[in-house]
């Protein structure tokens, strides 16, 4: 079972590429969309060996709500936003890929030192999980589009998500659908935000928050 | 003792706010509306004052098959977050009182103020009464999310951006800590808990001393980064100030008196887990007290330039959460002192909060250099503003003057002198700055002629009772007082059972 895990793993790793290089908002939600959507897959792969109603539930419910839920909530949060594209990133799309070249190398290097046993049982998915962890936390530092950093936040949710299911140890359901929950609220209330962001700044570019600065 | 009525004390906390947020669904009055939240508190008192009275103090109590429990140290902050609630929601009738007279606070924004503050509320009952340390992280996180929308009560401009720099910060920092969470559920299974047991804390707690320590150090520097983001320990600060200083003063009050000690008992929780897995080396510990002594020098650095009333207290509360964790950070007598600095922060750091409220709103400003003469002009709130200021930078004889003093005999008697040094440096920095500002605001001529008494009953009795709180411990701290707070630091030390530190089993 291991050929079509690595296979899921590396459409990952690409498209965590195309959301580093790509500035049009909306195709950023679509990219974010497969993403959860081959997330909510992974649990089938992982978890063969244990495969239970829980892990139908938990794929289930990654896949609904990452591929399909939350990115309607980030399209129904860019109705009224004139923006279609990040204009000023702090960092640029070429130094971005590069970063993200970097941020691969190292995931990748760090999770080939994890020893594969009974405790980790999928060291890819472990790098894979640092990748995506890292370049979350890369996009909502260097973009400056409140959504952009929305899908900053949903990229570390999905990292921790994709470690989550990687582990033979599975949690209650009840601890595992509480987070999907939390996320999704999360979500829906950053859209909310989104929304008066557009209507006392007329944009929803992060830049023009400075009044708190010191 | 039949499992019963401990288990209905767990079901009534957790209930009573959630009954509040569905009685805000009715159309009640902005008055009204603001009332059921005093109602929650108040019943929630009760039923606090009853869990006190009835269970003994080694005694847990379970409910919903394990998942829910309380213990002397969750229903000591449980007390605490009630306490704080209850001044909080009978304040915030003082609060609003003009823009419901004005109109602007509108009965139907009145009713989701308060069914935001019960949920609020509910969620950090959550927090505390969590065994099952997955909902423990979900209910904090609902804690970041339920609030977030409290900062932005008046839709300002600075409030918008203070929630979404507190919501993005506040979420990816929680994210850091369920990272920690599987972690520990792995070195859990790891050492043959069974599935059930992996998160649940105390079957984890019985048997710490088998997970895997390195996997359980990792675990704790993800838990340690990711609650104390929220729990505002320095760097991980930066919402905080932002965030207590746009939201409306009752919400400031509560975020500091309490969600900030909230997150900072889920790293309680964690610390003897860690500890005993890692054969009781200190090493969380230490942890603990780099980041404490970094957060007061940072305080320190930050106080003397602070022009905004309420951005000068968020800082302070920097400083204090920095203390608490340093107290944690020493160990033995310095837990105790950090439990009890926890309840003497969060009262003086309300009356600080509440009275800065009322006299930027008599002054038209949250400026500190246009405002003069508070006690003058204002008698009541002015001289609470000094009092807490005071109290707050460990004047003798408020409370906070007795838990640092029991934070400073704690580093003398285990010879810990640089770590003594750099908390005394930092702490006098902060009481010379702060204590300038506060005669500043207080003295001196004020700029307005003084008016007609501008405070209720209501607000003297809140200013009294906490003004009497903060003195009473520091002059005198009854012996229940004190078992209390000795068991519950020998939770945190993880002495409520015998470890063999040598092969680290459990015996």
């Amino acid at each position: 079972m291991k050929s079509p895990l690595n296979a899921l793993v590396i459409i990952i790793v690409v498209s965590n590429f195309y959301l580093l290089s790509s500035s049009r908002l909306r195709a950023l939600i679509r990219m974010a969309a497969v993403q959860g959507l081959i997330l909510g897959l992974l649990p089938f792969f992982t978890q063969v060996r244990d495969f239970s109603g829980h892990t139908v539930v938990i794929g289930a419910g990654g896949l609904i709500l990452k591929g399909l839920v939350i990115p309607l909530l980030l399209f129904r949060a860019l109705r009224g936003v004139e923006e279609y594209r990040e204009r000023k990133p702090h960092v640029g799309y070429t130094l971005s890929i590069i970063a993200g070249i970097g941020i691969t190398t190292i995931a990748f290097w760090i999770g080939g030192m994890v020893p594969q046993s009974s405790v980790f049982p999928h060291p890819s998915v472990i790098s894979l999980a640092i990748s995506m962890a890292a370049t979350g936390l890369f996009l909502i530092i260097a973009r400056t589009e409140a959504l952009t950093q929305i899908i900053g936040y949903l990229v570390l949710e999905n990292a921790i998500y994709g470690f989550g299911v990687s582990l033979p140890s599975a949690q209650s359901l009840i601890v595992e659908m509480g987070v999907l929950l939390d996320l999704l609220v999360g979500i829906f209330i950053m859209g909310v935000v989104i929304a008066h962001i557009n209507r006392e700044f007329d944009s929803i570019n992060t830049d023009m928050l400075e009044e708190l600065k010191e | 003792m039949s499992a019963l009525p401990g288990e209905l004390i767990i079901y009534a906390l957790l209930f009573i706010p959630l009954a509040g947020v569905l009685a805000c669904c009715l159309p009640l009055s902005a008055r009204a509306g603001l009332r059921t939240s005093a109602a929650v508190a108040v019943c929630e008192s009760a039923i606090v004052t009853a869990a006190f009275l009835t269970r003994p103090l080694s005694h847990r109590i379970f409910a919903l098959d394990n998942i829910l429990f309380l213990d002397t140290l969750s229903l000591y902050h449980v007390a605490l977050v009630t306490l704080v609630f209850l001044a909080s929601s009978f304040y915030s009738l003082t609060f609003f009182k003009d823009g419901i007279e004005r109109g602007t606070f509108t009965p139907q924004r009145a009713r989701r103020f308060a069914m935001i503050w019960n949920g609020f509320f509910a969620a950090l009952i959550g927090v505390l009464c969590a065994n099952n340390l997955g909902l423990l992280w979900i209910c904090l996180e609902t804690t970041t999310l339920v609030s977030a929308l409290l900062i932005m009560t008046d839709g300002q401009r600075a409030s918008i951006e203070a929630m979404w720099k507190y919501l993005l910060l506040c979420s990816v920092g929680i994210a850091f800590a369920f990272v920690g969470t599987l972690l520990l559920s792995v070195a859990a299974r790891n050492a043959s808990f069974s599935p059930q047991e992996s998160l649940l804390w105390t079957a984890l707690y019985e048997r710490a001393g088998l997970l895997d320590g390195r996997i359980m150090c990792a675990a704790f520097i993800f838990i340690l980064v990711g609650f104390g983001t929220k729990a505002g320990l320095a760097p991980m600060h930066t919402w905080l100030p932002d965030a207590h200083s746009q939201a409306p003063t009752p919400v400031s009050a509560v975020f500091s008196g309490v969600m900030l000690s909230c997150a900072l008992y889920c790293i309680m929780r964690y610390l003897p887990l860690c500890e005993a897995a890692m054969g009781m080396t200190g090493k969380a510990h230490a942890m603990l007290v780099v980041f404490g002594l970094f957060s007061i020098l940072v305080a320190a650095v930050f106080i003397p330039a602070q022009k905004n009333i309420k951005r000068f207290l968020a800082y302070s509360s920097v400083e204090h959460i920095g203390i608490i964790a340093l107290g944690l950070g020493l160990g033995g007598l310095g837990t105790f002192a950090a439990l009890f600095h926890t309840f003497n922060h969060s009262v003086s750091k309300m009356l600080a909060f509440f009275s800065a409220g009322r006299l930027a709103h008599r002054f038209g400003t949250y400026d500190m250099t246009a405002i003069k003469g508070a006690v003058t002009t204002d008698p009541l709130w002015g001289s609470a503003f000094f009092t807490a200021v005071i109290a707050l930078i460990g004047v003798a004889p408020f409370s906070i003057f007795m838990s640092e003093f029991q934070l400073v005999k704690a580093s003398v008697d285990t010879a810990r002198f640089a770590p003594l040094a750099v908390f005394l440096f930092g702490a006098i920095v902060v009481f010379v700055s702060a204590l300038r500002h506060a005669i500043a605001v207080s003295f001196g001529s004020p700029l307005s002629p003084a008016k007609a008494r501008e405070w209720s009953i209501r607000d003297a009795i809140i200013v009294a009772g906490c003004g009497c709180l903060m003195l009473a411990c520091g002059l005198f701290v009854p012996r229940w007082y004190v078992a209390v707070l000795t068991n519950a630091s020998n939770i945190v030390e993880g002495a409520g059972h015998l470890w063999d530190a040598t092969g680290g089993n459990f015996r």
